[in-house]
């Protein structure tokens, strides 16, 4: 019976769906009747349920493996044929894993803490149809995107919620800086979707697949066989990774995540914990082709390597707290890009499983301290601990699980990292960036925590109240989840317990690197010192990276003004040159037109004048070219 | 036809919104005829008109004329419901309105070329009238100039089918099926392609030959535009592929490259063009610009998938531009204006026109290429099918696919978002009767996106007949690379490790 849910955890994408589309219905004329609560209601219902039977389906597949049932244990798979047509067959092919399932629960799971947040956090929104729905549709997606074995379907799935990003930073549409963001983050991800597309279609005539599973026996084939890689194989992969840096925000695509802070909070929540993973996931699933090309892979451990070194640094110059924490995300993610560069497959796996569950609890943190002390300015707020303890614990919490401090699920996973880093080709390198990496991460979480819960009340926070409880449930709920995940994590052996979960070589200088970068921050700002100032006495530098090292001008100045200009030029060409040449033509038609209606004076004599001339014209025309007759051709009349 | 004669005998006091009524049960009518020819396909009709000429009235349908005919006949009926119910001159009107669908479907059914000639000189007159009475304000300069650019069109078109008949050896024949079997001298097709591509490339149109198009779809009424840029323009791209690939297929594969070439250079060039325009009908003249670009494109390729693809092409394109314009018609009826400066924040739920923005919306993400809608898989098919054969063409249109996105954001960021213009915003909202025609469209578009068979089902075998270039890496005999059951699945263990 239980298996059941696991051969129709397929239904789980649907469910989410269905609530994302029935939210059209909340058109205008509905809300005035109904108010747009009874829409997340349902949403949030459906949204229940996906997670029932998600976790369901979990069990199912536990209870049947520990039952020593191996042929239950085979991933069941489903198909659904997209499109056929000159043999070219697309096909949705799912596969119901068990990592598969994981992430489904974790990512259910979350939206259901996060619709129950929102609920509290849009209590005053007339918005609620559009903001559920969009939500909904995330969670459809990224369950889709884990089921699906089809590379080209994790593109199609990446590119909806690119246009689900769009929609949902719009929420609030008629602020400028909401527009700017929702624009940004569109054609910042579209970029590295397209470029990902153009990696399909030139990977399809080199290894006939699109499948996970068919490119990873085409890369096994290629090492068994030796066979000589085709050369532009490292170009394609490098074009498949653009789709992953985009999702995952990576330097050069960065750019996006920082400004879709403008969207409602609770689907910051859910973007920065687990939508970003999303671009990971398939990295994750590339990783097969990734390990043909060690071009490809140092350009991952770059690429990864300057965004978690750079982003860190970036992060802590922020004084808008969600953008402080967006900064974190790259930063994060970009760990994970050195070890999927490295090989490290289970590493980069287990950076992934420990990190959303963190993540989204210090956003649903901020969010409590952002609505009710009005700014998300962190120079404005201050002195919290003696008002809001509960949440400056949830927010530690997190804060712990993120950085390299046992016994949290952070801590084991980057010691692999390291570990992992010293058997790389620059140990040194490599492992002293994982150590300033997670020094920098650390310190910019304490930031955060003693800028707002440390020093004196401001004029903001003075009056802090305690949020609803559809705001603190979640949140403690989920605080409650992140202190056990070591627990969980060492009961299903994916951690050793020796003697704290993960513990083993060089534990040691990554616990100093958390207590040097946490120590020196909370040094700094968790009491007025007067070395708070230090940074900025930085002055240039600092304002360097508030700004975010200028990206944004470099890209005004150099991909929008390039585009820009090639618009105008060819705007220019066409009025010129295509419009002026047919408006020269159809002007001089109708000119020609208004002249020859002068030459009609209505008299007849004159219709009769031009008939004769005519005819005469043409008559003399025949008579002189009409050719002299053949002398053979002309017979006697008899 | 029987309605382009009966309306306007219809006596002066009927209303227009019966006139309206009546013609488009005339579109629906030839929609039911099209589908019950689809379940059963009927024989090829052929009589004898002047058989001096050659002339013959032959009509039949296949894989390739079908869909188009159904694409004409849905999207008739859609843009006559979609003219303003108080339309001026009613009879007059919708009868144009129905001459033009009669000559782009004798064209699409014609079984020889002298009949499509006729049937594609016949569509220049109605829409020319429609354009020059009940255009927008520079009307007489637009109609001249759609004027100018088909008679050139048509004119060229016409000396390319004399020209099948000068240079064939077996004698000045017209029907397809004995210019299929034609044997043409090498400089005989190069004349005549030239021409045709010429004849075609305005009718498409296609970069540098687009010179007409920007001015009339921003002057056309929006039924008009609808008619001509869904269905009237994929006249020049079947008849590309009827004669061109169809007829001249050596020249045709030697030329290709410089066809690709402006294929993608129109892709490019529209999308850029549309970034900077100021106007929504202009901006979405160029979008299709740039759309019929790929199209070229896939044609010039030339290999089943890309054929496919460029059928596809046709047919979503001419829904989602029908779209388009339908929701900008809406737009234009409520504000009274289609320059972007002028509108912001029509999303407004209460005050704006949030239902077409969302239409709108789904309409230009669809142009984009999103997946889901039904621009996706024509472009994928086209893209993929080309690759093999123009990787450049196809990485610049990649490009431009990327620049479509930007005109489309730039677009609903002006329009859609933003604030209200409390001043100006005292419209009324949309009725459902003035949304159905864009929500069946709607509908249309989501549809095919889903199950693009839709696009790509009628015209399989006479692509795959019609294709000049293969591709090797796809297997026709059960496609297996591509299912599951050919992998073998690892353990859930392996698994969990990757």
């Amino acid at each position: 019976m239980t298996l059941f849910f696991a051969q129709t955890a397929w239904l789980v994408p649907l469910y989410p769906l269905v609530a994302s589309l029935l939210s059209l219905l909340w058109s205008p004329g509905l809300i005035s009747r109904t108010g747009p609560r009874p829409c997340g209601y349902l949403n949030l219902t459906l949204v229940s349920v996906a997670f029932v039977h998600s976790a369901a389906a979990l069990m199912a597949l536990h209870s049947n493996s520990a039952a020593g049932a191996a042929a239950l244990y085979k991933p069941l798979s489903f198909g659904w044929t997209w499109l056929e047509t000159a043999g070219l067959k697309v096909s949705f092919d799912g596969l119901i894993t068990e990592p598969a399932l994981i992430a489904m629960t974790v990512i259910t799971g979350l939206h259901v803490l996060v619709q129950i947040y929102a609920i509290g956090y849009l209590e005053m929104d007339w918005g609620w149809p559009r903001f559920f729905g969009s939500l909904s549709f995330f969670e459809a997606g990224l369950c889709a995107l884990v089921l699906t074995d089809s590379l080209f379907f994790s593109y199609v799935i990446l590119e909806l919620l690119t246009l689900g990003t769009y929609l949902i930073v719009g929420t609030w549409y008629n602020q400028p800086l909401v527009v700017k963001g929702a624009r940004d983050a569109f054609l910042t991800k579209r970029i590295g979707d397209l470029i990902l597309l153009a990696g399909l279609i030139a990977l399809l005539p080199i290894t006939g697949t699109w499948n996970f599973h068919g490119l990873q026996a085409w890369a096994a084939d290629q090492i068994n066989n030796g066979n000589p890689l085709p050369q532009v194989l490292p170009l394609i992969l490098l074009a498949l990774i653009a789709g992953p840096m985009g999702k995952c925000a990576q330097i050069p695509l960065h750019l996006w995540l920082d400004e879709a802070m403008e969207s409602p909070l609770p689907s910051t929540v859910l973007r920065n914990s687990v939508v970003v993973v999303g671009g990971a996931w398939v990295l994750l699933r590339l990783e097969p082709l990734i390990e043909l090309s060690p071009l490809v892979q140092t350009v991952l451990v770059i690429v990864g390597g300057t965004t978690a070194l750079v982003a860190s640094l970036i992060a802590l110059a922020q004084i808008d707290v969600k953008r402080a924490l967006s900064f974190l995300v790259s930063s994060w993610l970009g760990l994970l890009f050195v070890a999927v560069g490295l090989g490290g497959i289970s590493v980069a796996d287990h950076l992934m499983l420990v990190y959303p569950l963190p993540m989204a609890l210090l956003l649903m943190v901020i969010g409590a301290i952002v609505i009710t002390n009005v700014t998300q300015d962190l120079t404005q707020l201050g002195g919290l601990w003696s008002k809001r303890p509960l949440m400056g614990l949830a927010f530690l919490t997190g804060a712990a699980g993120l950085m390299a401090l046992p016994p949290f699920g952070g801590f084991a996973a980057l010691r692999e990292l390291m570990e992992l880093t010293a058997k790389s080709s620059h140990p040194v390198l490599l492992g002293c960036l994982v150590l300033f990496t997670n020094a920098l991460i650390s310190a910019g979480l304490i930031r955060v925590f003693g800028l707002i819960w440390g020093g004196r009340p401001s004029v903001f926070t003075t009056r802090s109240a305690e949020v609803l409880w559809l705001m603190a449930l979640p949140t403690f709920v989920l605080m409650g989840l992140v202190l056990h995940l070591p627990q969980l994590m060492v009961i299903n052996g994916v951690f050793a317990l020796s003697p704290l979960p993960g513990w083993g070589p060089l534990a040691v200088p990554l616990l100093i690197s958390t207590l040097v970068g946490g120590g020196l921050s909370a040094a700094f700002y968790l009491r007025p010192h007067p070395l708070a100032h230090l940074p900025a006495a930085l002055g240039g530098l600092q304002d360097w990276l508030a700004h975010d090292m200028q990206t944004e001008r470099f890209y005004h100045r150099t991909v929008v003004w390039l585009v820009v200009a090639l618009a105008r030029l060819s705007a220019w060409s066409d009025d010129r040159l295509i419009d002026g040449f047919s408006g020269a033509s159809g002007s001089a038609a109708l000119e020609g037109a208004r002249r020859l209606s002068f030459t009609t004076s209505g008299r007849t004599q004159a219709y009769a004048l031009t008939l004769v001339l005519g005819v005469l014209l043409m008559a003399a025309w025949l008579l002189a070219s009409a050719p002299s007759v053949p002398s053979e051709l002309v017979r006697p009349f008899r | 036809m029987a309605g382009t004669l009966l309306l306007p005998l219809l006596p002066a006091t009927v209303p227009s919104v019966r006139v309206r009524g009546i013609a488009a049960l005339f579109g629906a009518l030839q929609l039911l005829v099209g589908l019950l020819c689809w379940q059963h396909p009927p024989a090829d009709l052929q009589l004898s008109w002047l058989p001096k000429l050659g002339l013959r009235l032959d009509l039949g349908l296949d894989g390739l004329s079908l869909p188009l005919v159904l694409l004409t006949a849905l999207i008739t009926s859609l843009s006559i419901l979609s003219a303003a119910a108080d339309q001026s001159r009613p009879r007059l009107f919708f009868s144009l309105m129905l001459a033009t669908n009669l000559g782009v479907v004798t064209g699409l059914l014609a079984r020889n070329a002298l009949l499509f000639l006729l049937a594609f000189e016949l569509v220049l007159i109605p829409i020319t009238l429609l354009v020059a009475v009940w255009g927008g304000e520079k009307r007489a300069g637009a109609a001249v100039r759609f004027l100018l650019y088909s008679a050139v069109s048509g004119l060229a078109l016409l000396a390319a089918v004399l020209a099948f008949a000068w240079f064939n050896p077996a004698g000045p024949l017209f029907a397809f099926e004995d210019l299929r079997q034609a044997q043409f001298s090498p400089t005989a097709q190069r004349w005549i392609l030239a021409l045709l591509l010429l004849s075609f490339g305005l009718k498409l149109p296609v970069f540098p030959l687009h010179g007409w198009q920007p001015f009339t779809y921003g002057q056309a009424p929006t039924p008009v535009v609808m008619l001509l840029a869904g269905s009237v323009s994929k006249l020049g791209a079947y008849g590309l592929l009827r004669f061109g690939v169809g007829f001249l297929p050596d020249t045709w594969a030697a030329w290709s490259p410089w066809i690709a070439a402006a294929g993608a250079i129109s892709a490019v060039y529209g999308a850029l063009n549309a970034i900077v325009q100021s106007d929504i009908r202009r901006l979405m003249a160029y979008s299709s610009l740039g759309h019929m670009g790929l199209l070229v494109l896939g044609l010039s390729a030339a290999t089943p998938l890309s054929l496919q693809g460029a059928v596809a092409q046709m047919l979503a394109h001419g829904i989602i531009v029908a779209l388009l314009f339908a929701c900008v018609g809406l737009i234009e009826r409520k504000t009274g204006t289609t320059a972007i400066p002028e509108l912001s924040g029509l999303m407004n739920p209460l005050r704006g026109l949030p239902f077409t923005m969302g239409m709108l919306l789904l309409a230009m993400m669809a142009a984009a290429g999103i997946p889901g809608l039904a621009g996706f898989p024509a472009e994928l098919l086209v893209f993929e099918g080309s690759w093999t054969t123009f990787p450049r063409a196809t990485l610049v249109s990649l490009i431009a696919s990327g620049f479509t996105a930007v005109y489309a954001i730039r677009l609903f960021n002006r329009v859609g978002f933003g604030r209200l213009d409390n001043e100006r915003a005292d419209w009324s909202s949309t009725c459902w009767s003035e949304r159905a025609p864009a929500m069946a469209l709607t509908v249309l578009v989501i549809a095919a996106g889903l199950w693009p068979t839709a696009l790509t089902g009628w015209s399989e075998t006479e692509s795959t007949g019609l294709a000049l270039r293969s591709q090797p890496f796809l297997r026709r005999d059960g496609a297996q690379p591509f299912s599951l059951v050919a992998v073998t699945l690892p353990t859930a263990s392996e698994l969990r490790t990757s």
